[in-house]
Protein backbone atom coordinates (compact mmCIF):
# COMPACT_ATOMS: atom_id res chain seq x y z
CA UNK A 1 0.00 0.00 0.00
CA UNK A 2 1.26 3.46 -0.90
CA UNK A 3 2.14 5.56 2.07
CA UNK A 4 1.92 9.29 2.73
CA UNK A 5 4.21 10.59 5.40
CA UNK A 6 3.11 14.08 6.36
CA UNK A 7 5.68 16.00 8.39
CA UNK A 8 3.75 19.00 9.49
CA UNK A 9 2.84 21.39 12.23
CA UNK A 10 -0.33 22.82 13.68
CA UNK A 11 -1.65 23.41 10.17
CA UNK A 12 -1.75 19.67 9.44
CA UNK A 13 -3.82 18.69 12.43
CA UNK A 14 -6.94 19.04 10.30
CA UNK A 15 -5.34 16.71 7.77
CA UNK A 16 -4.62 14.21 10.52
CA UNK A 17 -8.29 14.30 11.54
CA UNK A 18 -9.44 14.02 7.93
CA UNK A 19 -7.25 11.00 7.34
CA UNK A 20 -8.52 9.36 10.53
CA UNK A 21 -12.11 9.81 9.38
CA UNK A 22 -11.59 8.76 5.78
CA UNK A 23 -13.14 5.47 4.78
CA UNK A 24 -11.63 3.13 2.27
CA UNK A 25 -8.41 5.02 1.71
CA UNK A 26 -6.13 2.99 -0.49
CA UNK A 27 -3.15 4.74 1.03
CA UNK A 28 -1.70 4.81 4.51
CA UNK A 29 -1.53 8.39 5.76
CA UNK A 30 0.75 9.16 8.72
CA UNK A 31 0.53 12.74 9.87
CA UNK A 32 3.18 13.87 12.34
CA UNK A 33 3.81 17.21 14.02
CA UNK A 34 7.53 17.86 13.87
CA UNK A 35 9.45 19.69 16.56
CA UNK A 36 11.75 21.84 14.48
CA UNK A 37 13.47 22.93 17.68
CA UNK A 38 14.40 20.49 20.40
CA UNK A 39 12.66 22.60 23.05
CA UNK A 40 9.48 23.10 21.03
CA UNK A 41 6.40 23.01 23.22
CA UNK A 42 4.20 21.16 20.77
CA UNK A 43 4.86 18.26 18.44
CA UNK A 44 5.21 14.51 18.47
CA UNK A 45 8.30 13.90 16.35
CA UNK A 46 11.81 15.20 16.83
CA UNK A 47 13.56 16.54 13.76
CA UNK A 48 16.16 13.76 13.83
CA UNK A 49 13.38 11.21 13.86
CA UNK A 50 11.67 13.01 10.99
CA UNK A 51 14.80 12.57 8.89
CA UNK A 52 14.91 8.90 9.83
CA UNK A 53 11.25 8.45 8.95
CA UNK A 54 11.81 10.01 5.53
CA UNK A 55 14.75 7.77 4.83
CA UNK A 56 12.56 4.79 5.67
CA UNK A 57 10.10 5.55 2.87
CA UNK A 58 10.17 3.69 -0.42
CA UNK A 59 10.27 5.20 -3.89
CA UNK A 60 6.54 4.55 -4.28
CA UNK A 61 5.62 6.55 -1.20
CA UNK A 62 4.96 10.26 -0.95
CA UNK A 63 6.55 12.70 1.50
CA UNK A 64 4.51 15.75 2.37
CA UNK A 65 6.04 18.64 4.28
CA UNK A 66 4.15 21.44 5.93
CA UNK A 67 6.81 23.04 8.05
CA UNK A 68 7.61 26.34 6.40
CA UNK A 69 5.84 29.26 4.81
CA UNK A 70 4.32 30.72 7.94
CA UNK A 71 6.22 34.01 8.18
CA UNK A 72 3.10 35.77 6.91
CA UNK A 73 1.59 34.82 10.27
CA UNK A 74 4.62 34.92 12.53
CA UNK A 75 5.71 38.32 11.26
CA UNK A 76 2.68 39.64 9.47
CA UNK A 77 -0.49 38.72 11.33
CA UNK A 78 -0.47 41.66 13.71
CA UNK A 79 0.24 45.30 13.13
CA UNK A 80 3.91 46.10 13.51
CA UNK A 81 4.96 48.99 15.78
CA UNK A 82 6.59 50.45 12.67
CA UNK A 83 3.71 50.16 10.21
CA UNK A 84 4.73 48.87 6.81
CA UNK A 85 3.14 48.09 3.50
CA UNK A 86 3.83 45.78 0.58
CA UNK A 87 2.96 46.53 -3.01
CA UNK A 88 2.08 44.10 -5.78
CA UNK A 89 2.08 44.93 -9.48
CA UNK A 90 -0.87 47.18 -10.19
CA UNK A 91 -1.11 48.54 -6.66
CA UNK A 92 -1.17 52.33 -6.52
CA UNK A 93 1.22 53.92 -4.05
CA UNK A 94 -1.69 55.77 -2.42
CA UNK A 95 -2.77 52.49 -0.84
CA UNK A 96 0.29 52.60 1.38
CA UNK A 97 -1.08 55.56 3.26
CA UNK A 98 1.46 56.56 5.86
CA UNK A 99 2.94 53.06 6.10
CA UNK A 100 6.57 52.46 5.25
CA UNK A 101 7.14 50.61 2.00
CA UNK A 102 9.13 47.40 2.21
CA UNK A 103 10.15 46.70 -1.37
CA UNK A 104 8.70 43.45 -2.64
CA UNK A 105 12.15 42.20 -3.67
CA UNK A 106 13.60 42.94 -0.23
CA UNK A 107 10.86 41.01 1.55
CA UNK A 108 11.23 38.23 -0.99
CA UNK A 109 14.93 37.94 -0.18
CA UNK A 110 14.10 37.87 3.53
CA UNK A 111 11.64 35.01 3.05
CA UNK A 112 14.04 33.14 0.81
CA UNK A 113 16.80 33.57 3.40
CA UNK A 114 14.55 32.11 6.09
CA UNK A 115 13.81 29.10 3.91
CA UNK A 116 17.37 28.48 2.88
CA UNK A 117 19.58 29.77 5.69
CA UNK A 118 19.53 26.37 7.35
CA UNK A 119 19.78 23.09 5.52
CA UNK A 120 16.58 21.78 7.10
CA UNK A 121 14.29 22.11 4.10
CA UNK A 122 16.84 21.00 1.54
CA UNK A 123 17.97 18.18 3.84
CA UNK A 124 14.45 16.89 4.27
CA UNK A 125 13.82 16.94 0.53
CA UNK A 126 17.11 15.18 -0.15
CA UNK A 127 16.51 12.59 2.54
CA UNK A 128 13.33 11.28 0.96
CA UNK A 129 13.68 8.55 -1.70
CA UNK A 130 10.28 9.50 -3.11
CA UNK A 131 8.38 12.54 -4.41
CA UNK A 132 8.32 15.40 -1.91
CA UNK A 133 5.64 18.04 -1.70
CA UNK A 134 5.27 21.04 0.55
CA UNK A 135 1.79 22.20 1.46
CA UNK A 136 1.05 25.89 1.46
CA UNK A 137 -0.38 26.95 4.81
CA UNK A 138 -3.98 28.13 4.48
CA UNK A 139 -4.29 31.68 3.21
CA UNK A 140 -5.32 34.50 5.55
CA UNK A 141 -8.88 35.13 6.60
CA UNK A 142 -10.36 38.38 5.35
CA UNK A 143 -12.39 39.05 8.46
CA UNK A 144 -10.89 38.31 11.85
CA UNK A 145 -13.57 40.04 13.87
CA UNK A 146 -14.63 36.67 15.30
CA UNK A 147 -11.26 36.14 16.98
CA UNK A 148 -11.10 36.67 20.71
CA UNK A 149 -9.18 39.93 21.05
CA UNK A 150 -8.36 39.20 24.66
CA UNK A 151 -5.98 36.48 23.61
CA UNK A 152 -2.43 36.92 22.44
CA UNK A 153 -0.52 35.75 19.42
CA UNK A 154 3.02 34.59 20.06
CA UNK A 155 3.20 36.69 23.19
CA UNK A 156 1.81 39.86 21.64
CA UNK A 157 -1.47 41.20 22.92
CA UNK A 158 -3.90 41.10 19.99
CA UNK A 159 -6.10 43.88 21.31
CA UNK A 160 -3.12 46.16 21.71
CA UNK A 161 -1.47 45.49 18.36
CA UNK A 162 -4.53 44.78 16.24
CA UNK A 163 -4.60 42.59 13.18
CA UNK A 164 -2.72 43.82 10.14
CA UNK A 165 -4.91 44.92 7.21
CA UNK A 166 -6.40 41.96 5.37
CA UNK A 167 -4.97 42.89 1.99
CA UNK A 168 -1.49 43.21 3.44
CA UNK A 169 -1.77 39.81 5.08
CA UNK A 170 -2.88 38.31 1.78
CA UNK A 171 -0.01 39.92 -0.14
CA UNK A 172 2.48 38.67 2.40
CA UNK A 173 1.03 35.15 2.14
CA UNK A 174 1.07 35.22 -1.68
CA UNK A 175 4.68 36.38 -1.75
CA UNK A 176 5.72 33.73 0.74
CA UNK A 177 4.02 30.92 -1.14
CA UNK A 178 5.59 32.12 -4.38
CA UNK A 179 9.05 31.90 -2.80
CA UNK A 180 8.24 28.52 -1.26
CA UNK A 181 7.20 27.28 -4.69
CA UNK A 182 10.46 28.55 -6.21
CA UNK A 183 12.59 26.96 -3.52
CA UNK A 184 10.76 23.63 -3.63
CA UNK A 185 11.08 23.51 -7.40
CA UNK A 186 14.79 24.28 -7.17
CA UNK A 187 15.16 21.38 -4.73
CA UNK A 188 13.41 18.96 -7.05
CA UNK A 189 10.14 18.89 -5.14
CA UNK A 190 6.94 20.83 -5.58
CA UNK A 191 4.70 23.08 -3.54
CA UNK A 192 0.99 22.36 -3.36
CA UNK A 193 -1.27 25.39 -3.41
CA UNK A 194 -4.36 25.48 -1.18
CA UNK A 195 -7.43 23.81 -2.62
CA UNK A 196 -9.16 26.34 -4.81
CA UNK A 197 -12.60 25.32 -3.46
CA UNK A 198 -11.55 26.72 -0.09
CA UNK A 199 -10.75 30.21 -1.34
CA UNK A 200 -12.78 33.34 -1.87
CA UNK A 201 -12.63 35.15 -5.19
CA UNK A 202 -9.94 37.40 -3.74
CA UNK A 203 -7.89 34.45 -2.50
CA UNK A 204 -8.70 34.55 1.22
CA UNK A 205 -9.66 31.41 3.11
CA UNK A 206 -13.43 31.11 2.71
CA UNK A 207 -15.46 31.19 5.91
CA UNK A 208 -16.74 27.58 5.75
CA UNK A 209 -13.12 26.49 6.12
CA UNK A 210 -12.20 28.68 9.10
CA UNK A 211 -11.05 27.09 12.35
CA UNK A 212 -11.92 29.18 15.37
CA UNK A 213 -8.67 31.13 15.57
CA UNK A 214 -6.84 33.69 13.44
CA UNK A 215 -4.70 31.42 11.32
CA UNK A 216 -5.90 27.82 11.08
CA UNK A 217 -8.26 26.02 8.74
CA UNK A 218 -10.78 23.41 9.81
CA UNK A 219 -11.54 19.75 9.15
CA UNK A 220 -13.38 20.50 5.89
CA UNK A 221 -10.19 22.10 4.63
CA UNK A 222 -8.19 19.07 5.78
CA UNK A 223 -10.48 16.82 3.73
CA UNK A 224 -9.86 18.88 0.61
CA UNK A 225 -6.12 18.74 1.19
CA UNK A 226 -6.32 14.99 1.57
CA UNK A 227 -8.03 14.81 -1.82
CA UNK A 228 -5.25 16.93 -3.26
CA UNK A 229 -2.65 14.57 -1.88
CA UNK A 230 -4.37 11.53 -3.31
CA UNK A 231 -4.36 13.23 -6.69
CA UNK A 232 -0.73 14.24 -6.26
CA UNK A 233 0.25 10.70 -5.35
CA UNK A 234 -0.32 9.71 -8.93
CA UNK A 235 2.52 12.00 -9.99
CA UNK A 236 5.80 10.25 -10.67
CA UNK A 237 9.06 11.57 -9.25
CA UNK A 238 10.07 12.68 -12.73
CA UNK A 239 6.92 14.73 -13.02
CA UNK A 240 7.55 16.38 -9.68
CA UNK A 241 11.03 17.39 -10.70
CA UNK A 242 9.75 18.69 -14.00
CA UNK A 243 7.12 20.91 -12.42
CA UNK B 1 55.04 53.53 6.04
CA UNK B 2 52.00 53.43 8.28
CA UNK B 3 53.43 56.35 10.29
CA UNK B 4 53.17 58.80 7.41
CA UNK B 5 50.70 61.51 8.36
CA UNK B 6 49.94 64.07 5.68
CA UNK B 7 47.12 65.71 7.63
CA UNK B 8 47.84 69.39 8.02
CA UNK B 9 45.14 71.75 9.14
CA UNK B 10 42.05 69.86 10.28
CA UNK B 11 40.01 71.87 12.73
CA UNK B 12 36.98 69.65 13.09
CA UNK B 13 36.65 67.58 16.24
CA UNK B 14 33.93 64.95 16.25
CA UNK B 15 32.53 63.97 19.62
CA UNK B 16 30.86 60.59 20.20
CA UNK B 17 27.40 62.06 20.26
CA UNK B 18 27.73 63.92 16.95
CA UNK B 19 25.80 62.30 14.13
CA UNK B 20 28.08 61.56 11.20
CA UNK B 21 26.54 60.92 7.79
CA UNK B 22 28.34 59.80 4.63
CA UNK B 23 27.88 59.88 0.89
CA UNK B 24 30.06 59.68 -2.15
CA UNK B 25 31.75 57.33 -4.53
CA UNK B 26 32.56 53.73 -3.76
CA UNK B 27 35.58 54.70 -1.65
CA UNK B 28 33.14 56.41 0.69
CA UNK B 29 31.75 52.98 1.52
CA UNK B 30 35.05 52.23 3.26
CA UNK B 31 34.71 55.36 5.32
CA UNK B 32 31.14 54.48 6.26
CA UNK B 33 32.15 50.95 7.20
CA UNK B 34 34.96 52.13 9.48
CA UNK B 35 32.95 54.92 11.05
CA UNK B 36 30.29 52.38 12.01
CA UNK B 37 32.74 50.22 13.91
CA UNK B 38 35.02 52.88 15.33
CA UNK B 39 32.83 54.34 18.00
CA UNK B 40 31.38 57.17 15.95
CA UNK B 41 27.70 57.91 15.99
CA UNK B 42 27.23 56.81 12.41
CA UNK B 43 23.92 58.19 11.31
CA UNK B 44 21.61 56.14 9.12
CA UNK B 45 18.45 58.00 8.27
CA UNK B 46 17.00 55.33 6.02
CA UNK B 47 17.06 52.09 7.95
CA UNK B 48 15.78 48.72 6.84
CA UNK B 49 12.45 47.81 8.37
CA UNK B 50 13.10 45.58 11.39
CA UNK B 51 11.27 42.61 9.88
CA UNK B 52 14.23 42.38 7.51
CA UNK B 53 17.24 40.71 9.07
CA UNK B 54 20.48 42.71 9.25
CA UNK B 55 21.99 40.51 6.54
CA UNK B 56 19.10 41.04 4.16
CA UNK B 57 19.01 44.74 5.02
CA UNK B 58 22.67 45.12 4.11
CA UNK B 59 22.18 43.13 0.91
CA UNK B 60 19.43 45.57 -0.01
CA UNK B 61 21.75 48.53 0.55
CA UNK B 62 20.28 49.79 3.78
CA UNK B 63 23.10 51.30 5.83
CA UNK B 64 25.71 51.20 3.08
CA UNK B 65 25.47 54.96 3.30
CA UNK B 66 23.36 57.16 5.54
CA UNK B 67 20.47 56.88 3.10
CA UNK B 68 19.78 54.48 0.28
CA UNK B 69 21.17 56.70 -2.48
CA UNK B 70 23.91 54.36 -3.67
CA UNK B 71 27.16 55.79 -4.93
CA UNK B 72 27.18 59.52 -5.60
CA UNK B 73 30.12 60.14 -7.88
CA UNK B 74 29.87 63.76 -8.91
CA UNK B 75 29.25 67.10 -7.31
CA UNK B 76 26.35 67.63 -9.67
CA UNK B 77 24.75 64.37 -8.64
CA UNK B 78 24.96 65.43 -4.99
CA UNK B 79 23.62 68.89 -5.73
CA UNK B 80 20.69 67.48 -7.66
CA UNK B 81 19.95 64.94 -4.92
CA UNK B 82 19.69 67.76 -2.40
CA UNK B 83 17.49 69.69 -4.79
CA UNK B 84 15.26 66.66 -5.34
CA UNK B 85 14.88 65.92 -1.66
CA UNK B 86 13.67 69.49 -1.18
CA UNK B 87 11.17 68.85 -4.00
CA UNK B 88 12.69 71.63 -6.07
CA UNK B 89 13.72 69.38 -8.94
CA UNK B 90 11.82 66.49 -10.46
CA UNK B 91 13.77 64.96 -13.35
CA UNK B 92 11.81 64.07 -16.47
CA UNK B 93 13.62 60.75 -16.97
CA UNK B 94 11.15 57.89 -16.94
CA UNK B 95 11.79 54.80 -14.80
CA UNK B 96 13.90 52.16 -16.48
CA UNK B 97 11.90 49.06 -17.35
CA UNK B 98 14.01 45.92 -17.48
CA UNK B 99 13.42 43.07 -19.98
CA UNK B 100 11.65 41.04 -17.28
CA UNK B 101 9.26 43.89 -16.55
CA UNK B 102 10.89 44.92 -13.29
CA UNK B 103 11.82 48.53 -12.76
CA UNK B 104 14.99 50.45 -11.85
CA UNK B 105 15.40 53.96 -10.58
CA UNK B 106 17.59 55.76 -13.13
CA UNK B 107 19.19 57.77 -10.34
CA UNK B 108 20.17 54.73 -8.24
CA UNK B 109 19.91 51.84 -10.69
CA UNK B 110 21.53 49.18 -8.53
CA UNK B 111 19.96 50.12 -5.20
CA UNK B 112 17.34 47.37 -5.17
CA UNK B 113 18.59 43.85 -5.88
CA UNK B 114 15.87 42.12 -7.88
CA UNK B 115 14.59 45.57 -8.88
CA UNK B 116 11.22 47.12 -8.12
CA UNK B 117 8.11 45.25 -9.14
CA UNK B 118 6.36 48.24 -10.68
CA UNK B 119 6.76 51.89 -11.51
CA UNK B 120 4.47 52.70 -8.61
CA UNK B 121 6.64 50.79 -6.18
CA UNK B 122 9.79 52.45 -7.46
CA UNK B 123 8.21 55.87 -7.13
CA UNK B 124 6.95 55.10 -3.63
CA UNK B 125 10.40 53.93 -2.59
CA UNK B 126 11.97 57.00 -4.18
CA UNK B 127 9.62 59.33 -2.32
CA UNK B 128 10.43 57.52 0.92
CA UNK B 129 14.13 57.77 0.13
CA UNK B 130 14.07 61.46 -0.67
CA UNK B 131 12.18 62.16 2.54
CA UNK B 132 14.88 60.25 4.43
CA UNK B 133 17.58 62.30 2.74
CA UNK B 134 15.83 65.50 3.77
CA UNK B 135 15.60 64.29 7.35
CA UNK B 136 19.23 63.24 7.25
CA UNK B 137 20.31 66.70 6.14
CA UNK B 138 18.35 68.24 9.00
CA UNK B 139 19.62 65.90 11.68
CA UNK B 140 23.26 65.23 10.86
CA UNK B 141 26.09 67.07 12.60
CA UNK B 142 28.86 66.09 10.21
CA UNK B 143 28.54 65.21 6.54
CA UNK B 144 31.46 63.31 5.03
CA UNK B 145 31.43 63.44 1.25
CA UNK B 146 33.89 61.73 -1.06
CA UNK B 147 34.26 63.34 -4.45
CA UNK B 148 34.73 60.58 -6.98
CA UNK B 149 34.44 61.63 -10.62
CA UNK B 150 34.07 64.58 -12.93
CA UNK B 151 32.72 62.58 -15.86
CA UNK B 152 29.00 62.01 -15.98
CA UNK B 153 26.06 61.53 -18.30
CA UNK B 154 23.18 63.92 -18.15
CA UNK B 155 19.75 64.25 -19.62
CA UNK B 156 19.74 66.54 -22.63
CA UNK B 157 16.25 67.61 -21.64
CA UNK B 158 16.68 68.84 -18.09
CA UNK B 159 20.32 68.23 -17.16
CA UNK B 160 19.59 65.48 -14.63
CA UNK B 161 22.79 63.57 -13.96
CA UNK B 162 22.99 59.78 -13.77
CA UNK B 163 25.40 57.75 -11.66
CA UNK B 164 26.27 55.59 -14.65
CA UNK B 165 25.78 55.88 -18.38
CA UNK B 166 22.19 55.02 -19.35
CA UNK B 167 22.11 51.66 -21.08
CA UNK B 168 24.68 50.02 -18.82
CA UNK B 169 22.55 49.10 -15.83
CA UNK B 170 19.17 49.83 -17.33
CA UNK B 171 17.57 52.21 -19.76
CA UNK B 172 18.55 52.51 -23.39
CA UNK B 173 21.35 54.72 -24.53
CA UNK B 174 20.22 57.38 -26.97
CA UNK B 175 22.73 60.03 -28.03
CA UNK B 176 19.89 62.47 -28.60
CA UNK B 177 18.65 62.03 -25.04
CA UNK B 178 21.88 61.80 -23.08
CA UNK B 179 25.00 63.91 -23.27
CA UNK B 180 28.42 63.49 -21.79
CA UNK B 181 29.79 66.07 -19.39
CA UNK B 182 33.24 66.28 -17.90
CA UNK B 183 33.01 68.79 -15.10
CA UNK B 184 35.52 71.59 -14.73
CA UNK B 185 36.82 73.09 -11.51
CA UNK B 186 34.36 76.01 -11.64
CA UNK B 187 31.47 73.60 -12.23
CA UNK B 188 32.43 71.37 -9.33
CA UNK B 189 32.90 74.35 -7.05
CA UNK B 190 29.59 75.82 -8.13
CA UNK B 191 27.67 72.56 -7.64
CA UNK B 192 29.26 71.89 -4.29
CA UNK B 193 28.69 75.46 -3.16
CA UNK B 194 25.02 75.10 -4.02
CA UNK B 195 24.84 71.74 -2.23
CA UNK B 196 26.49 73.26 0.84
CA UNK B 197 24.08 76.19 0.71
CA UNK B 198 21.12 73.79 0.69
CA UNK B 199 22.59 71.73 3.52
CA UNK B 200 23.25 74.76 5.70
CA UNK B 201 19.83 76.13 4.84
CA UNK B 202 18.28 73.07 6.42
CA UNK B 203 20.93 72.65 9.09
CA UNK B 204 22.92 75.80 9.88
CA UNK B 205 25.37 74.03 12.19
CA UNK B 206 26.30 71.20 9.83
CA UNK B 207 30.00 70.58 9.35
CA UNK B 208 31.35 69.03 6.16
CA UNK B 209 34.37 66.83 5.53
CA UNK B 210 35.47 66.47 1.93
CA UNK B 211 37.70 63.73 0.65
CA UNK B 212 38.73 62.77 -2.86
CA UNK B 213 38.46 59.16 -3.93
CA UNK B 214 41.82 57.59 -4.78
CA UNK B 215 40.13 54.98 -6.96
CA UNK B 216 41.14 55.59 -10.58
CA UNK B 217 38.65 55.64 -13.43
CA UNK B 218 37.82 52.29 -14.98
CA UNK B 219 37.10 53.89 -18.33
CA UNK B 220 36.72 57.33 -19.79
CA UNK B 221 34.05 58.64 -22.10
CA UNK B 222 36.05 61.76 -22.87
CA UNK B 223 36.78 61.82 -26.61
CA UNK B 224 40.32 60.79 -27.53
CA UNK B 225 41.34 60.62 -23.89
CA UNK B 226 43.37 57.80 -22.41
CA UNK B 227 41.99 56.57 -19.09
CA UNK B 228 45.26 57.48 -17.33
CA UNK B 229 45.08 61.06 -18.53
CA UNK B 230 41.36 61.17 -17.77
CA UNK B 231 42.01 59.96 -14.23
CA UNK B 232 44.66 62.61 -13.65
CA UNK B 233 42.31 65.31 -14.95
CA UNK B 234 39.40 64.10 -12.83
CA UNK B 235 41.36 63.78 -9.59
CA UNK B 236 43.15 67.09 -10.16
CA UNK B 237 39.88 68.92 -10.69
CA UNK B 238 38.31 67.38 -7.60
CA UNK B 239 41.36 68.01 -5.44
CA UNK B 240 41.57 71.67 -6.48
CA UNK B 241 37.84 72.11 -5.99
CA UNK B 242 38.04 70.56 -2.50
CA UNK B 243 40.82 72.98 -1.57
CA UNK B 244 38.86 75.97 -2.87
CA UNK B 245 35.77 74.91 -0.97
CA UNK B 246 37.72 74.43 2.23
CA UNK B 247 39.33 77.83 1.84
CA UNK B 248 35.98 79.47 1.16
CA UNK B 249 33.97 77.99 4.04
CA UNK B 250 35.01 77.62 7.67
CA UNK B 251 32.62 74.69 8.09
CA UNK B 252 34.24 72.70 5.27
CA UNK B 253 37.23 70.52 6.09
CA UNK B 254 39.48 68.56 3.78
CA UNK B 255 40.83 65.19 4.81
CA UNK B 256 43.73 63.88 2.67
CA UNK B 257 42.75 60.25 2.22
CA UNK B 258 43.62 60.65 -1.46
CA UNK B 259 47.19 61.56 -0.52
CA UNK B 260 47.48 58.68 1.96
CA UNK B 261 46.54 56.14 -0.67
CA UNK B 262 48.20 57.61 -3.76
CA UNK B 263 51.37 59.03 -2.16
CA UNK B 264 54.49 57.53 -3.69
CA UNK B 265 55.91 56.87 -0.23
CA UNK B 266 53.89 53.64 -0.15
CA UNK B 267 55.24 52.43 -3.51
CA UNK B 268 51.74 51.63 -4.72
CA UNK B 269 51.09 48.95 -2.15
CA UNK B 270 47.81 50.47 -1.03
CA UNK B 271 46.33 49.32 -4.32
CA UNK B 272 45.31 45.72 -4.91
CA UNK B 273 46.57 43.74 -7.88
CA UNK B 274 43.84 45.12 -10.09
CA UNK B 275 45.42 48.59 -9.51
CA UNK B 276 42.01 50.09 -8.66
CA UNK B 277 40.77 48.57 -5.43
CA UNK B 278 42.23 49.98 -2.25
CA UNK B 279 43.60 47.41 0.18
CA UNK B 280 42.36 47.14 3.72
CA UNK B 281 45.83 48.15 4.86
CA UNK B 282 45.43 51.46 3.03
CA UNK B 283 41.91 52.05 4.27
CA UNK B 284 43.04 51.34 7.82
CA UNK B 285 45.84 53.88 7.48
CA UNK B 286 43.34 56.51 6.34
CA UNK B 287 40.89 55.78 9.12
CA UNK B 288 43.56 55.67 11.80
CA UNK B 289 44.57 59.18 10.83
CA UNK B 290 40.96 60.29 10.65
CA UNK B 291 40.33 59.08 14.17
CA UNK B 292 43.55 60.68 15.37
CA UNK B 293 42.76 64.08 13.93
CA UNK B 294 38.96 64.19 14.03
CA UNK B 295 38.26 62.96 17.53
CA UNK B 296 38.51 65.18 20.54
CA UNK B 297 41.36 63.33 22.13
CA UNK B 298 42.33 60.72 19.59
CA UNK B 299 41.10 58.25 22.13
CA UNK B 300 39.41 56.01 19.62
CA UNK B 301 42.53 55.80 17.52
CA UNK B 302 43.36 52.37 18.76
CA UNK B 303 40.08 51.05 17.40
CA UNK B 304 41.53 50.93 13.92
CA UNK B 305 44.48 48.64 14.30
CA UNK B 306 47.49 48.93 12.12
CA UNK B 307 46.90 46.41 9.42
CA UNK B 308 49.97 44.26 9.01
CA UNK B 309 50.66 43.58 5.34
CA UNK B 310 49.99 40.00 4.43
CA UNK B 311 52.83 38.02 2.83
CA UNK B 312 52.60 38.42 -0.90
CA UNK B 313 51.42 35.26 -2.61
CA UNK B 314 50.45 34.81 -6.20
CA UNK B 315 46.89 36.06 -6.75
CA UNK B 316 46.40 36.31 -3.00
CA UNK B 317 46.51 40.06 -2.62
CA UNK B 318 43.61 40.78 -4.90
CA UNK B 319 41.55 38.03 -3.35
CA UNK B 320 42.33 39.37 0.11
CA UNK B 321 41.44 42.87 -0.95
CA UNK B 322 38.17 41.66 -2.36
CA UNK B 323 37.40 39.72 0.75
CA UNK B 324 38.09 42.55 3.09
CA UNK B 325 37.09 45.64 1.24
CA UNK B 326 34.45 44.65 -1.20
CA UNK B 327 32.41 47.65 -2.18
CA UNK B 328 29.77 48.16 -4.77
CA UNK B 329 30.98 50.26 -7.66
CA UNK B 330 28.65 50.91 -10.54
CA UNK B 331 31.58 51.12 -12.94
CA UNK B 332 32.05 47.40 -12.51
CA UNK B 333 29.00 47.08 -14.72
CA UNK B 334 31.08 48.55 -17.53
CA UNK B 335 33.20 45.41 -17.43
CA UNK B 336 30.14 43.29 -18.03
CA UNK B 337 29.29 45.04 -21.22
Amino acid sequence: MKRFLVLGNSHTENLRAAAAQADGLDVQCDVRWVKLKADARFGDLRLDDAFAALKGLSADDVAVLSLFGTSHNVIGLLNHPRPYGIMEPGDPAENLGSAELIPHAALRSEIRAKLTQTATLSGLVEAAPCPVFHLAPPPPKADLSFVNKKSNYRGVDIAEAGFAPAQQRLKFWRLEQHVLDEVMTSLGGAAIAPPSEALTDEGFLAEPFHANDATHANLAYGKLVLEQLIAAAKITPEQVTAQ
Amino acid sequence: MSEVDPVGRFDLKITPEMRVATAGSCFAQHIARHLKRSGFNYYVGEKAHPILSPTVGRANNYGTFSARYGNIYTARQLCQLFDRCRLRFNPVEEPWIMPDGTVRDPFRPSIQPGNFISVDEMEADRAQHLFSVRMMLKKLDVFVFTLGLTECWESAEDGAVFPICPGVEGGTFDPDKYTFRNQTVPEVVEDMTEALRMLRGLNPKAQVVLTVSPVPLMASAAPDEHVLAATTYSKAVLRVAAQMLRDAHDFVHYFPSFEVITGNYNRGRYYADDLRNVTEEGVSHVMRLFLKHATTDGATTQKVAKKKPAPVQPNATLEAARAYVEVECDEVALDRE
